[in-house]
């Protein structure tokens, strides 16, 4: 995307239509003052920033769908300033072209894994307007068409400044074999904000994409056991997995960590402790001060400025899966080497699944 | 002998034909002075008459049952006559399992569920995407409802545009329906607008709610009768107008094409907010008597409608009230409405067959 011009941005149309929009085309305060999942948000800031920093005006379009050819597309061009770039905000379900623009890609909800599979089953249906998007912000979506590999060019972009949220919330990890929702409620009615931190902790933020990786739970299980039988090793922080919906509560968010705990068939103790701590939000960057920030490869980095990444004393990417993708991206974003650890699988017990049907 | 096709009746066994089931009986239609046709549904065959008794009588129930019971056992089903794969099979919509016959073209009517799957549900959208990579590549040719849906689908799939073609379908109202009209007492509605939409996002029948508060509306003396559902939706919507402006709509519900072509023959124009069509029928069925359209700038509208229309941003409420007051101009609704029968007469059997007949290889 080239500065100093004008850049038309599309949303999920779903987040839009409890708006009342002026036009099809429609300036930012109208998404600023809408209700808006928390990712959407931080990624339109994102967006915003980092045009302003480019001095490049931002119009959003509501449905860039209807205007592909003809008179609605002669108006569309006609209003939208010489727009030569298009950037389609995608949850995966959807990705909106407006043909004979750069289109770039920005899929937000990095891994959330319905979200993910979806863009997956996109990219099956019509790989060639993936294949053609000028670039993707923050992803590293590769795929094979015939003998072809496409990898939309990356394009980097983070905040300086970690963008202030809701004040995050601690609460205790707490262990009840075979009742994890009763744990989640538990450990929830214990939340508490600012909760001091005997040293600089480990940070690990989740998604339910790290939690889907067996291997990386297997070994982060490990941990957990560790830091509660022996709280000098501590203290663990770890970070609740936003979830796939709306009403999802913290008590909810810890049960989908401890679920993930009870399958990776590490023994843990029926113990309560505070030097293993799930974070809900963002943590504040100075209780991070010379912390140890472990990133799985489903994590969303861009939602920790760079105010966050210099107040760690160190940072590892990890994951079990293949990590080239990210890591060079990860590199190419935060402007250093970043240490990659891959998680060799074959720890703890084996993953096991079953049809429908027994 | 004229050339054998094999139609995918499968649309027709709806009960109620709107839509695609309509597209498709006139599709037979259309193509049935020129072609020797065969129906089936799936790998079978129906038989003939079965087909040509439900398009008299307008509706899939007959067709159902006839289908039924042919089929009450399994060795009836056995016997089922197979599709003959030597003859070109022509898919009205969606192709569920490709490679039935050797020469294979199906029907694209819009990429909503693709662009706009937030309109749709979960369902509908694997019904329509599940298929639609395999079904292209093993189409000779992907018909579209218009240029408009053939330039969006080639926008995602740039390899299938050299076998893309632009079918239009058209508006076929009963012989008998103007004659029927005359006997009819006068409707009593004052002035009034018919309205194509419901409530549901995609429609965006809420930009008309919208309007309906505003000063330069309320003023008017105009009413809109929308023809569709009021559902749920619609009342919540309403629920929050006030008295005056929940006065000046009402909802028809599902109707008869008889009262359909009697609302449209009387009413001033057709408003049609939608945000997004893959063709637009109901305009053409306005413009076919004679009425102006007040349509979205968006998809189709303006390739469909052309001259005999007045568009607007269908996000902007200001451009749908400006749009609004120009259409109240009775010169202007004259002007617009000498284009629409021309307009509508630009879709006719011989332009929904020509294509079809062209893939054939039958001089039209």
């Amino acid at each position: 995307m080239s500065g100093g011009s004008v850049l038309l941005v599309s949303v999920p149309a779903v987040h839009l239509s409890g708006l009342d929009l002026p036009g099809s085309l429609y300036p930012w305060r109208c998404l600023r003052d809408a209700v808006l999942p928390p990712d959407l948000r931080l990624a339109l800031l994102l967006v915003m920033q980092s045009a302003e920093a480019q001095q490049t005006e931002i119009r959003f379009v509501a449905r860039p769908e209807i205007f592909t050819h003809g008179a609605a597309r002669d108006w569309l061009d006609a209003q939208s300033g010489g727009a030569q770039d298009h950037l389609a905000l995608t949850d995966g379900n959807t990705l909106r072209l407006i043909p004979g623009l750069r289109n770039h890609m920005f899929f937000f909800p990095r891994g959330m894994t319905s979200r993910e599979g979806a863009l997956n089953r996109l990219v099956r249906l019509v790989p060639e307007a993936f294949a053609g998007l000028a670039s993707q912000v923050n992803g590293t979506l590769t795929f094979r068409l015939g003998s072809r590999w496409i990898r939309p060019p990356m394009l980097p972009l983070g905040f300086a400044v970690t963008p202030v949220g809701e004040p995050a919330q601690y609460t205790p990890f707490v262990w009840l074999p075979g009742n994890h929702g009763y744990a989640g409620v538990l450990s929830a009615k214990e939340a508490m904000e600012g909760v001091p931190l005997p040293k600089p902790p480990h940070y690990v933020p989740l998604t339910l994409g790290a939690l889907s990786d067996h291997p990386f739970v297997v070994e982060l299980a490990r941990q957990v056991r560790e830091v509660v039988l022996d709280p000098a090793k501590g203290p663990l922080l770890i970070g609740l997995p936003a979830l796939d919906r709306d009403d999802a509560a913290t008590k909810d968010q810890v049960e989908a960590v401890l679920e993930a705990f009870s399958r990776s068939g590490i023994a843990l103790p029926r113990l309560s402790s505070w030097a293993v701590r799930f974070v809900a939000g963002m943590p504040d960057p100075a209780a991070l001060a010379g912390a140890r920030l472990t990133l799985h490869a489903h994590v969303p980095f861009w939602h920790f400025g760079r105010d966050i990444f210099d107040a760690v004393g160190e940072v590892t990417l990890t994951g079990s899966g293949s990590l080239s993708g990210p890591a060079s991206l990860f590199s190419t974003w935060l402007g250093r080497a970043v240490p990659v650890r891959r998680i060799r699988p074959q720890l703890g017990l084996l993953p096991v699944t079953t049809g429908q049907v027994p | 002998m004229k050339p054998a096709l094999t139609i995918d009746i499968t649309p027709l066994l709806e009960s109620q034909w709107t839509g695609i089931p309509v597209f498709t009986r006139r599709l037979v239609q259309a193509l049935d002075p020129h072609l020797r046709l065969h129906f089936c549904q799936g790998p079978n065959g129906v038989p003939e008459e079965a087909v040509r008794q439900a398009i008299r009588i307008g509706t899939g129930t007959y067709l159902r049952d006839a289908i039924h019971t042919e089929v009450e056992s399994v060795q009836q089903e056995a016997r089922r006559p197979a599709i003959d794969p030597a003859i070109p099979l022509l898919y009205p919509s969606v192709k569920p399992s490709p490679g039935a016959v050797a020469r294979e073209a199906s029907t694209i009517h819009d990429i909503s569920t693709l662009v706009m799957p937030d309109t749709h549900v979960p369902e509908n959208v694997a019904f329509h995407l599940d298929p639609l990579r395999d079904q292209m590549a093993s189409d000779e040719v992907v018909f579209c409802c218009s240029e408009a849906t053939q330039e969006a689908l080639c926008a995602y799939v740039p390899w299938v545009r050299p076998k893309t073609r632009v079918m239009y379908q058209y508006v076929d109202w009963p012989e008998g329906f103007e004659a029927m009209d005359r006997n009819q007492p006068a409707i009593r509605l004052g002035r009034y607008a018919v309205v194509i939409g419901t409530v549901e996002p995609r429609k965006n029948l809420r930009l008309l709610l919208r309007a309906l508060e505003e000063p330069s509306v309320a003023a008017a003396d105009l009413h809109f009768v929308v023809i569709g559902a009021r559902g749920w939706m619609a009342d919540q919507a309403l629920a929050q107008l006030s008295p005056q402006a929940q006065a000046r709509i009402s909802f028809t519900g599902f109707i008869s094409e008889f009262a359909k072509y009697r609302l449209l023959r009387h009413a001033e124009f057709l408003v049609y907010p939608s945000v997004y069509e893959g063709f637009g029928i109901p305009a053409v069925e306005a413009m076919s008597l004679g009425k102006p359209v007040l349509a979205s700038l968006s998809s189709s509208f303006p390739e469909v409608i052309g001259p005999a229309g007045l568009f607007f941003d269908p996000f902007s409420i200001d451009g749908f009230l400006a749009a609004l007051e120009e259409m109240a101009n009775p010169a202007l609704q004259a002007e617009l409405a000498a284009h629409a029968v021309p307009q509508a007469s630009r879709f006719n059997a011989a332009v929904m067959a020509a294509p079809v007949l062209e893939w054939l290889g039958v001089p039209g």
